[in-house]
């Protein structure tokens, strides 16, 4: 580069490299009061909610699924001209802790209320936090036990709840030898304990527990081992892409009993580009979201919402949702619906408290209580097969 | 555990060990021609996986998908000789390895726009699996390696042994030189530069079937792939398969036998005792020698 | 030669540009000062988040002083300094889940186990060189970060909080005052590591990182230095990670591992290697420029790169190093010459200091029988082919002895196993009355031989006078306490300024003292060389081809300089191949042929050997 243009780029670039710093530092957005005062009416301005999800790093393949649940979720609240509407700030927490808590940061003084950190890292940063003010914070992250009476809620069941229906439903089929794959971060790690804690209670011998990094391209290691094990079914653990990885190390090693997987694998794209390098018998335990038609009879409002979330999901982005998508969706029509009538984050907690029940798409009814700020969601979990060839799921009895 | 679950351990970390021996070649070419660690290496093999991908979904064939990935790769390791780094002769080695850091976060960025954020995977050239007792391997994983090998050691063999592959090192070490001398140093980086990118976009292309890939891996693998080349000390170029395989071994068996929990620690540590013991044995440069 | 220089001319306008007048030294610390300044205004008015990010760049910025020291000013690509932040971190992070107890003394508990853990890491690696070095700090991060998710107690992926601000006891400090103290603690922080480059341990830095051989040569312990270095950035690591954990009040284990690494090598060459506040512009960058680019959604990784690019491409020193290449042509444009007088007063150390660090106190002046430098029966062996066989030599001191014979006879050799970076087979070396087989090139040099190279070495970052300076490393004092305090060693310091300063005017080459070497020529350079070899109290003086490239008028000068030194008592050993320099200036001749020793006497005596002139001259020299 010759003197000048050099000198040149060098202004170019400090300029810019101000603007964009001046840009970027300067979001600081004043509270303003839930209701405009005005006499008469109360004119209530829209809900505003942020989001804290993560969009670059290595966790963002999972923030575009979150992201996608609460766009679309916005869309369908807001199409009602009857209803409040909803204002939705995004910020990225760049799969940190860290950028968690700044994205916290920069919220709190406009968010009524926050969606997510919808990922363990970033929740366990903003809790110290956010434990005790405004704004209210609900997470999908199933395993962090809000303390009672704080701002925090959970919509998920906890994992150690997850994991005792799993190995219900393996002492009815009559399997005692069960091995245990899960990923090494910390749903998966809770997962793990949660089986040796629980194990005994359903007469289950835990005959092999192996772990995997979550961002291994190789689980070939693991999966022999666990084949040697010689196990009655595996119990597996993982979300995101390792699934794949995951499900054909497993196959590889010839393994043919059951494989149960948690409900944060039901990844429709993701277990359709397995394609048939899949182990025979896949099981997974999560809702009957994901098989509509088994939706029994005296539910059809229920499978409406279903249908028609699914229908508008694939119109926007030509996929049908995973769990992530419906999970997070569920938190906006939870704190939509919570926030109807509020005119500060305070009420909007009580309101949550209230026992009152919450519709959503991945459970019909979520409700919380002062004491209870995890989800007691309707109805619970069910079990559903795999069908490589059609790529859908069906409920297994 | 049986033999033949020991040699499936094994060869799962032969295969592995064959994506960082991959990139770790790149690296060291690219070393040997324009001293310079190429950190968009990486993320340059995950867009050639990633394209192969969109070809296969997009009514192509598979080995066109390949194909695809191999000149996309050579199209982004050329731009990034022609945009930037040739203007930076005469930089300081940091400022050079920043600037490819730089040029792995565009690649990255430019998977982000064109294939979007979601991990994906595809089919191989051959399905199915070849398997010998208890011993199994997918075709896909064979053929891997078997083309990355072959394609490793006809660049060897260009670089060792043909009269351009001297011309490569001579303007690598020393350019002026080189210049006057009548080697077209710009042109031959250039062609070396389209090589390694050739390469690494094949590698991508044949790993599809093999692994899940997104835009958020690339750096990482190129970080094993500095490990690879490292290990015999960047100058041989046989030394950086060498270098991937003995790291995918330590990677497999150290899961396998030690602790799956630690797998990381054992392997960086079990590298990390070999380089501090290895050099009071000059255990590498005795094999540098030989290679 | 005391006293000389207060009065001659050309010294004054070299101290002119030397202790520029306070305006010129001030100007860019006032400029960094106003930017610090500027960020502390800022922030008055900022909200949370603004306070919250200026803390982090803060940290930041003093955090990258600690990969500078190893990364920029010792040359070694360090990949494992978020080993060091997050021992700093976690130290906090454990802490807080088991005691409460004010923070102040656990920030100074987590510097001390970080130096620790640096001086141990230190001591197996900094021996490595180049990319073995890069990998092997690359492994420690991996398992660093491996051992801080699986680690019982720490807290897994999700890391740990309840981090207190409470420093001394008083109440948690609020966002304003954390970021008011990083702020400070930082500015401290790159004051004075702003100090060490113009320190003595700033100048054996840059011999070390750019003329090994010639820092080894001055008596600098290179492995020590490295070692030394490595653990101060490791205690920097700790500081600034417990400080870290200080503002964000929680830490996981993705804040420290190789991606962490990685990102502080990129923030240190952003913002510029071997710049003190380079830390802030690379932090600035690497910090708040993803939070800036967040709207932009897909684009974002784009942009980000292309902005990296473009700062790569812009500024070729990073961005505070171009700056301040920026600002030194400048100033070199503007500088006039200043007073005589009030030059003269600034230094404050008495003629004392001066002799006690003068070269001329260790040569003997009555150049006596007793041989400085014996050499017996040196054979040195290179795998199969023998470089040296059996030679043996004597410099007298006061003695010029010239070294001769055809390319390949083991002259340079020769010269490298006297000097000590060569070890011979066989064969022993007396210095005096001490005997220096098997003693290092840093211990010969501490006992008095000084060498030049074949190929002038000057530090190219160093100006002529620190140059010279640098001989003198053996016999000063000044530590890093010293160099980051300069006021510790003002009158060492000076006293060594002195004495430089003498030793060029003694040469004649004074009026160069302030230049860079780029700017000298071959002869000029040369002169330096010696007179770096004249500080180190050398009793023996090997120049090494001292001639070459030199043109007439230099070669004279030379030659008298030489003369000069074995005049004033030390012995002198030649290589040359000039053969009318050496005859008029020898007083003895000796000459290698194959690696053993073909002839040896006066310079008329060798000149008329007829095996001489069969292996070397061709013919006779007609004098």
């Amino acid at each position: 580069m010759k003197r000048g243009t050099r000198l040149w780029a060098f202004l170019v670039a400090i300029v810019s490299l101000w603007l964009f710093v001046a840009c970027g530092g300067s979001e600081e957005a004043t509270p303003s009061p839930s209701a405009s005062p005005t006499s008469g009416q109360q004119a209530l301005r829209p809900l505003q909610i942020g989001h804290i999800v993560d969009q670059t790093g290595a966790l963002a393949p999972l923030g575009a699924s979150y992201l996608r649940g609460v766009e679309l979720a916005t869309e369908i609240w807001n199409a009602d001209a009857t209803r409040r509407k909803v204002t939705v700030r995004v910020c990225d927490s760049q799969s940190t802790g860290e950028g968690a808590l700044a994205c916290y940061r920069q919220l709190e003084g406009w968010a009524d209320a926050i969606v997510g950190p919808n990922l363990f890292v970033g929740l366990a940063s903003v809790r110290g936090v956010a434990s005790g003010k405004p704004p209210v914070v609900i997470s999908t992250v199933p395993f962090v036990e809000p303390p009672a009476n704080s701002y925090i809620f959970q919509t998920i069941p906890n994992v150690e709840d997850a994991v005792a229906v799993v190995f219900q439903y393996f002492q009815r089929k009559g399997i005692r030898r069960v091995a245990t794959l899960t990923s090494n971060d910390q749903p998966g790690n809770l997962a793990k304990d949660a089986a040796s804690k629980l194990a005994g209670n359903y007469n289950i011998q835990l005959v092999r527990s192996e772990v995997f990094d979550p961002q291994a391209q190789n689980v070939a290691p693991q999966a022999q081992n666990i084949a040697a094990a010689q196990p009655e079914a595996v119990f597996v653990w993982t979300a995101g892409a390792q699934l794949i990885t995951v499900l054909r190390a497993i196959h590889g090693a010839n393994i043919t009993v059951p494989v149960m997987l948690n409900y944060a694998s039901m990844n429709l794209p993701l277990l359709r580009q397995a394609g048939n390098d899949v182990p025979p018998e896949l099981l997974f335990f999560a809702t009957d979201v994901f098989d509509p038609s088994s939706v029994a009879a005296n539910r059809q409002a229920y499978k409406d919402r279903i249908e028609t979330f699914n229908r508008q999901y694939q119109a926007k982005y030509g996929a049908v949702p995973d769990l992530l998508a419906y999970a997070t969706a569920d938190i906006l029509f939870i704190v939509a619906q919570a926030g109807a009538n509020v005119d500060s984050p305070a009420v909007l907690k009580q309101a949550l408290e209230s026992g009152a029940e919450f519709q959503g798409v991945l459970f019909e009814g979520y409700s919380f209580s002062r004491e209870q700020h995890v989800a007691r969601v309707k109805p619970g979990f069910s079990f559903l097969r795999w069908n490589p060839s059609s790529a859908t799921w069906s409920l297994a009895r | 555990m049986s033999l033949a679950q020991l040699l499936n351990v094994g060869w799962s970390g032969i295969w592995l060990g064959t994506l960082y021996g991959a990139i770790g070649v790149g690296l060291v070419l690219s070393f040997r021609s324009a001293r310079l660690v190429n950190l968009s290496l990486g993320p340059v093999l995950v867009f050639g996986g990633m394209l192969a991908a969109w070809v296969q979904t997009h009514g192509g064939t598979t080995a066109g998908g390949v194909l695809a990935a191999s000149a996309a790769g050579a199209a982004l390791s050329l731009a990034q000789e022609t945009a930037m780094l040739r203007r930076l002769r005469g930089a300081s080695g940091s400022m050079l390895l920043l600037a490819t850091l730089s040029a792995s976060i565009i690649v990255a960025g430019l998977i982000v726009i064109f294939f979007g954020r979601d991990p994906v995977t595809g089919e191989g050239l051959v399905g199915g699996s070849l398997s010998l007792g208890g011993w199994s391997a997918s075709w896909d994983s064979i053929v891997f390696v078997a083309v990355v090998v072959g394609a490793s050691t006809l660049l060897w063999a260009f670089a060792e042994a043909s009269p351009y592959g001297k011309a490569v090192s001579a303007s690598g070490h020393d350019p002026a030189a080189a210049a006057m001398l009548g080697i077209d140093v710009r042109l031959l980086r250039s062609l070396v530069m389209g090589l390694i990118g050739g390469l690494v976009g094949l590698a991508g292309g044949l790993f599809l079937p093999l692994a899940v890939l997104d835009f958020s891996i690339g750096l990482r693998l190129t970080l094993f792939g500095f490990v690879a080349g490292a290990v015999f000390g960047y100058e041989s170029l046989p030394g950086a398969l060498l270098g991937g395989w003995l790291f995918g071994l330590l990677d497999a068996f150290g899961t396998a036998y030690v602790s799956s929990v630690f797998s990381e620690a054992v392997a960086f540590g079990a590298l990390l005792v070999l380089i501090v013991a290895g050099r009071r044995l000059l255990l590498f440069e005795s094999i540098l020698r030989w290679t | 030669m005391k006293g000389l220089y207060s009065t001659s001319v050309a010294a004054v306008s070299v101290r002119a540009r030397l202790m520029a007048p306070l305006f010129y030294r001030a100007l860019p610390w006032a400029l960094v000062s106003a930017l610090w300044l500027g960020l502390a205004l800022w922030s008055v008015n900022a909200g949370s988040f603004g306070l919250h990010l200026g803390a982090i760049i803060a940290v930041y910025a003093l955090a990258v002083v600690g990969v500078d020291l190893v990364a920029g000013r010792a040359g070694m690509l360090h990949v494992g300094y978020g080993v060091f932040f997050g021992i700093g971190a976690y130290t906090l992070g454990l802490a807080a889940q088991h005691w409460t107890v004010p923070t102040l003394p656990l920030v100074l508990v987590a510097t001390v186990i970080a130096a620790v853990v640096a001086w141990a890491l230190g001591s197996l690696l900094a021996p490595l060189g180049g990319y073995l070095f890069a990998l092997a700090t690359l492994s420690t991060s991996a398992i660093f970060e491996s051992l801080l998710r699986n680690l019982p107690g720490f807290g897994g992926t999700s890391g740990l909080g309840g981090i207190s601000r409470d420093m001394v006891g008083t109440g948690a400090l609020d966002g304003r005052a954390v970021f008011f103290l990083l702020l400070g603690l930082a500015a401290v922080v790159v004051a004075l590591y702003s100090n060490l480059r113009r320190s003595r341990l700033g100048r054996a830095i840059e011999a070390m990182r750019l003329t090994p051989n010639v820092a080894q040569a001055s008596g600098v312990d290179i492995a020590a230095l490295r070692s030394q270095l490595f653990v101060l950035s490791g205690a920097i690591g700790g500081l600034s990670g417990a400080l870290f954990a200080l503002t964000v009040q929680y830490v996981s284990p993705d804040l420290f591992g190789v991606l962490a690494s990685i990102n502080f090598l990129v923030m240190n060459v952003v913002g510029g290697q071997g710049v003190a506040w380079g830390g802030l512009p690379g932090a600035l960058l690497v910090r708040a420029l993803p939070q800036a680019v967040q709207e932009l959604r897909d684009y974002q990784l784009l942009v980000l790169g292309l902005v990296t690019a473009l700062v790569v491409l812009a500024f070729r020193r990073g961005i505070a190093g171009s700056m301040e290449q920026l600002w030194d042509r400048l100033r070199d444009r503007i500088m006039p010459v200043v007073q005589a007088g009030a030059a003269a007063t600034a230094l404050t150390a008495t003629d004392d200091d001066a002799a006690a660090l003068s070269p001329a106190s260790s040569g003997r002046r009555n150049g006596g029988d007793e041989a400085a430098l014996r050499v017996e029966g040196l054979t040195v062996r290179f795998g199969g082919l023998v470089a040296l066989d059996e030679v043996s030599l004597q410099v007298r001191s006061g003695q010029v002895v010239a070294l001769i014979g055809p390319n390949g006879s083991g002259k340079t050799t020769l010269v490298n196993a006297i000097a000590g970076t060569v070890r011979p087979t066989s064969g022993r070396i007396w210095l005096d009355d001490e005997e220096l087989t098997g003693m290092t090139p840093v211990e010969r040099a501490s006992k008095g031989i000084a060498r030049t190279f074949q190929l002038v070495s000057l530090c190219q970052t160093l100006s002529a006078l620190e140059n010279v300076m640098l001989g003198a490393h053996a016999f000063a004092k000044a530590g890093i306490a010293q160099g980051l305090l300069p006021f510790l060693a003002r009158r060492e310091e000076e006293a060594l300024q002195r004495s430089a300063l003498e030793v060029m005017e003694a040469l004649g080459i004074a009026h160069l003292a302030a230049s860079r070497p780029s700017e000298l020529s071959s002869g000029q350079a040369r002169l330096v060389e010696v007179a770096r070899c004249l500080m180190s109290r050398a009793k023996v003086i090997l120049l090494d081809e001292p001639a070459a490239g030199l043109h007439a008028g230099e070669r004279a000068n030379l030659a008298q300089v030489i003369h000069r030194l074995a005049r004033s008592g030390r012995g002198v050993l030649l290589i040359e191949h000039d053969m009318g320099f050496v005859m008029g200036l020898a007083d003895s001749v000796v000459v290698l042929c194959d690696g053993r020793l073909l002839a040896q006497g006066s310079p008329r005596e060798v000149r008329q050997d007829r095996r001489v002139i069969e292996a070397y001259l061709g013919e006779v020299v007609q004098l």
